[in-house]
């Protein structure tokens, strides 16, 4: 009960804040109220709909999340050169598919990884099985980085706060 | 300089609807109107600054998201041909969806 | 000082719009398919995100907010795009679109339909086919 009241106040702080930047409505009371009424209600709707859990408020890892962001965004910098060098000389294209082992031992862990793969370019995840992502790669080399387990083990670094979270190991679905 | 930026995405647009015209499966023409609505997305940013109009970049906001949803909903009535999802008799197909 | 923003601002938005174009052209010349989707990703990534760095440092945070939106517009973009690119992989593999090598043959790794977890949507898109 109290993570499901945790995370429906986190949502509405969030949601709020969303509303008040984008409004950018800070002083009529009236309009304020409506914007907080209405901020509930998406919260009650999402409650309603079974979304008030650790994979659709993801408050406990947003700190670790956003500590992996910037190395995330020189990785996508980095493939954008690399495709870019693919599409003006297409003699470089090599594409390969290969199943490559994800580490992290919970589902939202594991679409983060399979997120981040298919994020940066020139490697899109196409089938996610617990433990495995089946990757297509623009060039042979960007599985041979997947398999070296850098992007595996900061995701997995990402999800640890959900490592103790009763059910998290879900059977294969 | 908007001009300039407005340009460069108006010929990749160009080229999208090439492969949108062209494309042999409907994956490649699903693709191509993907990045063309991505595209649109950062011509209105760059309508938006043209014109000092900012209103713009909220039309723009709320077209990453419709485009997000509408390339779903495209892929879904190619994949299954009913925004549904599959028809199925089998209860446990429908259980994690239809739960209330 | 105007002059280094303005100076950098063009600089990102070149950036953004060559990387756009470079897309752009990939999607047209690629062989396949999942080789098209990597070139329409440069789009989604750097060619969106450093045009909207480039009218960033040229609106600041702005009357009206227009940083704050602009921002969002990026996350959002970054949010949604991956899960679109692999929707639209997944979709093309379970269809029957064979990934294009250099030599023509196989790709290691592959998804057996047939066998794929019992998922309910793989099975019942196969349904018409006849099999379960």
């Amino acid at each position: 009960m109290t993570h499901a009241v945790k995370h429906a106040l986190s949502l509405f702080v969030v949601l709020y804040a969303l509303w008040l930047l984008l409004s950018g409505h800070w002083v009529d009371p009236l309009l304020l109220t409506l914007g907080a009424v209405s901020a509930a209600l998406a919260v009650f709707v999402a409650w309603r709909m079974e979304g008030l859990d650790h994979e659709g408020v993801p408050v406990s890892v947003t700190l670790n999340a956003l500590a992996y962001w910037p190395w995330l965004l020189w990785q996508i910098v980095l493939a954008n050169l690399a495709v870019a060098r693919c599409i003006l000389d297409p003699g470089r294209v090599a594409p390969r598919m290969a199943w490559v082992p994800a580490s992290q031992c919970s589902d939202l862990g594991t679409v983060i990884y399979a997120n981040s793969i298919t994020l940066t370019p020139g490697t899109i995840s196409v089938h996610v099985e617990r433990g495995r992502i089946l990757v297509h790669a623009l060039e042979g080399g960007g599985i041979d980085d997947l398999e070296a387990g850098e992007m595996d083990r900061r995701c997995a670094r990402v999800e640890r706060p959900l490592a103790g979270l009763a059910g998290t190991p879900k059977e294969r679905g | 300089m908007f001009t300039t930026a407005s340009l460069f995405v108006l010929g990749t647009m160009a080229l999208a609807l090439l492969r949108a015209v062209r494309g042999p499966s409907v994956y490649d023409r699903i693709v191509a109107v993907n990045l063309f609505g991505t595209l649109t997305v950062v011509l209105l940013v760059l309508l938006g600054f043209l014109t000092d109009r900012p209103e713009f970049e909220d039309i723009a906001l709320l077209y990453v998201l419709i485009n997000f949803a509408s390339t779903i909903a495209v892929l879904k009535f190619v994949k299954y041909s009913s925004l549904a999802g599959p028809r199925s008799d089998r209860s446990d197909a429908a259980g994690s969806e239809g739960k209330v | 000082m105007a002059l280094v923003l303005d100076i950098l601002s063009w600089a990102f938005i070149i950036g953004g719009g060559v990387f756009s174009l470079l897309s752009g052209i990939g999607v047209v010349r690629f062989p396949d398919v999942f080789t098209r989707m990597h070139a329409a990703s440069l789009a989604d990534t750097l060619g969106a995100g450093l045009i909207i760095l480039g009218l960033l440092l040229q609106a600041g945070i702005g009357a009206d907010l227009v940083g704050v939106k602009l921002i969002l517009i990026l996350v959002f973009l970054l949010f949604t795009s991956p899960v679109v690119t692999h929707a639209l992989a997944q979709a093309a593999l379970l269809d029957g679109e064979r990934p294009w090598t250099r030599d023509g043959g196989p790709t290691e790794g592959t998804v057996d339909v047939r066998e794929s977890e019992g998922d309910a949507f793989l099975v019942d898109a196969r349904a018409p086919d006849g099999e379960r």
